[in-house]
């Protein structure tokens, strides 16, 4: 096998051909920095915004905004269901020793 | 040798020397009745060695599926609580904490080769000459107490130190070196052809309890090191081949001290995992899976589970020692395998176009974190425990006393603080991994959705593991007439 060299790093700029594998049938979304493949506007939104804030256009910026904020969103609702399972896991755990361990 | 953190070895070969002592010890002292009764109650008595066993299931009551389930249940609550921090400037400065401070000089370092050459030296005579009981021999206590025991611990508590303190480097440095091209296409494979071999010898031979065995081993293993090293360049060898700088320089990612070209850095624990470099082709990532699987592979040949089984098999018609070596094939064809799904999961999940291979190279090392703490939780007890022998037998390695001292009970509260070892190499891998998710993707859910198939690897490992070491030993089958020694 070859020999694949450093990790890409995004926020040096470079992509290497080896950390990416885009199957022959899918259209990236490409970004206009660093050309990393990207699977949703969104994706590129946040890309753009988190490794190319500097050199990147207001219009991306705003996209970036929005992109986050909405993201917060989602990730408010995984907080939700994060919390209700450790909350199952502490009590389930608690209610099966009480039971079994006595 | 012996190189991972191997569960039951260390009780059922090392600390079987040392398991001999302590429980002949133990026969003297009147105490003895009220020490079995607990160990009747807990589980059979190889005993000191066994410290989370006695935290497991048998010490306080819990039958032993709750209590690996517990353990995997900690592992998926701790990623649900690092799921909760998605402050990416937070994440990025805890893994930049860190200074540098100036390597030491060039006198320091030759100070500490001169010891390291000195100690194999004396190893390897006093494996060859010294007396053939294996806890009354310097060589194995060094080699299997000191070495393997203790400074592993070091590599990944404090900061790898073998490249310094490595003999056979030493020596192939001070040989003029053939300068052969190495193959460019092997990579780091023959390291990890090297580590699955080492561990295979050290599983079905008596390398544990021999010292001739064990001197011969570490000679061979020496002339093929400094062969090499020589042949292809120091720093080609002991990067690409050899399988212990290898393990060693994995778990230097673990150790908050790190030598670098510019001196020396210091950071917090497991940090430095998240970054690149470490594993940087395929074969590396063979590695450190392997690295994880010999562990428990070792620790799996001594219990019960494995004696039906090698038992069945034997009695099938196969001979032993092609099914100890088939099924470790297949042990180490299974474990790929499932990284390979984790890796497979965490691309889709994530939504990403980052290669499998890519993703491989980044994950893999976070599983470091958590092989370093059960090496600790299997080598803590038998450290302490055979100490007293390590100072009485070293201080008079050619005529050691008759029954070297060991440390009758060692406290209770280290089990403790094994189980903590175990607990805190978890988290910080999961901690790593979500970090390393985070350096990798875009969006934040998609960094999250990345840690299902890896966590679960992870659970899945821990209840494995944990059934491994609270499990009672058994003296793996069929190894005593059909060592390869």
């Amino acid at each position: 096998m070859t020999r694949q060299t450093a990790e890409n790093r995004s926020e040096a700029g470079e992509v290497e051909e080896s950390a990416f594998d885009v199957p022959a049938d899918s259209e990236p979304i490409v970004c206009p920095y660093c050309s990393m493949p990207l699977s949703t506007e969104r994706q590129r939104s946040l890309h753009i915004g988190l490794d190319h804030y500097h050199e990147s256009t207001d219009r991306e910026q705003e996209a970036f905004r929005e992109a986050y904020a909405e993201e917060e969103k989602e990730l408010s609702r995984f907080r939700i269901v994060a919390l209700g399972g450790l909350v199952a896991l502490y009590f389930g755990f608690l209610l099966v020793y009480a039971l079994l361990a006595v | 040798m012996r190189l991972k953190g191997d569960p039951a070895k260390d009780r059922s070969s090392i600390s079987e020397s040392g398991g001999h002592i302590l429980r002949r010890s133990a026969a003297v002292a009147v105490a003895v009745a009220i020490v079995a009764a607990i160990l009747a109650f807990a589980a059979p008595a190889a005993g000191h060695a066994a410290g989370l066993r006695d935290a497991g299931p048998s010490g306080v009551e819990v039958p032993t599926w709750l209590f690996l389930t517990t353990g995997g249940g900690a592992v998926g609550a701790s990623f649900l609580l690092a799921s909760f921090v998605t402050d990416r400037a937070f994440i990025r400065s805890i893994h930049a904490w860190g200074t540098e401070v100036p390597a030491p000089g060039r006198l320091a370092r030759w100070a500490v080769r001169t010891i390291g050459v000195g100690l194999l030296a004396v190893t390897i005579y006093v494996g060859f000459v010294g007396p053939t009981t294996g806890y009354r021999n310097f060589a194995i206590l060094f080699v299997w107490v000191v070495w393997w025991g203790g400074y592993v611990a070091s590599t990944y508590l404090i900061g790898n130190t073998w490249p310094t303190l490595n003999p056979f480097r030493t020596v192939a440095e001070l040989l003029p070196t053939l300068d052969v091209n190495y193959p460019e296409r092997l990579g780091s494979w023959p390291s990890v052809v090297g580590l699955l071999a080492i561990i295979w010898i050290e599983v079905v031979s008596p390398l544990a309890d021999d010292p001739r065995a064990l001197a011969t081993a570490i000679a061979v293993y020496g002339a093929i090191t400094v062969g090499g090293a020589v042949t292809f360049g120091t720093s080609v060898w002991f990067r690409n081949a050899d399988p212990i700088s290898r393990a060693f320089a994995c778990f230097g990612r673990v150790a908050p001290i790190e030598r670098t070209d510019s001196g020396i850095s210091i950071r917090l624990p497991g940090t430095a995992l998240s970054e690149g470099g470490l594993v940087e082709s395929r074969a590396d990532a063979a590695f450190v899976i392997a690295l994880l699987y010999v562990t428990t592979f070792d620790g799996f040949v001594a219990t019960w589970l494995w004696r039906d089984l090698a038992t069945w098999l034997v009695g099938a018609g196969l001979p032993p020692l092609f099914v100890y070596f088939s099924v470790y094939l297949l042990g180490y064809g299974a474990f790929l395998t499932v990284f390979q799904w984790a890796i497979g999961r965490a691309r889709s999940d994530a939504d990403t176009f980052r290669s499998r291979a890519a993703l491989l190279r980044r994950f893999a090392p976070s599983f470091l974190a958590i092989a370093a703490g059960y090496h600790i939780a299997h080598n803590l007890v038998v450290l302490i425990g055979l100490a007293p022998s390590v100072i009485a037998v070293g201080a008079a390695p050619l005529s050691p006393p008759q029954q070297p001292p060991v440390l009758a009970s060692v406290p209770g509260w280290l089990t403790g603080v094994e189980l903590a070892f175990v607990l805190v190499g978890h988290f910080l891998a999961v901690w790593v991994a979500h970090a390393i998710a985070y350096e990798l993707f875009p969006a934040r859910m998609d960094a999250i959705r990345s840690q299902y198939g890896i966590t679960l690897v992870m659970v899945a490992y821990t209840v494995i593991s944990l059934w491994i070491v609270t499990t009672p030993i058994v003296e793996p089958p069929f190894l005593a007439g059909e060592s390869l020694s």
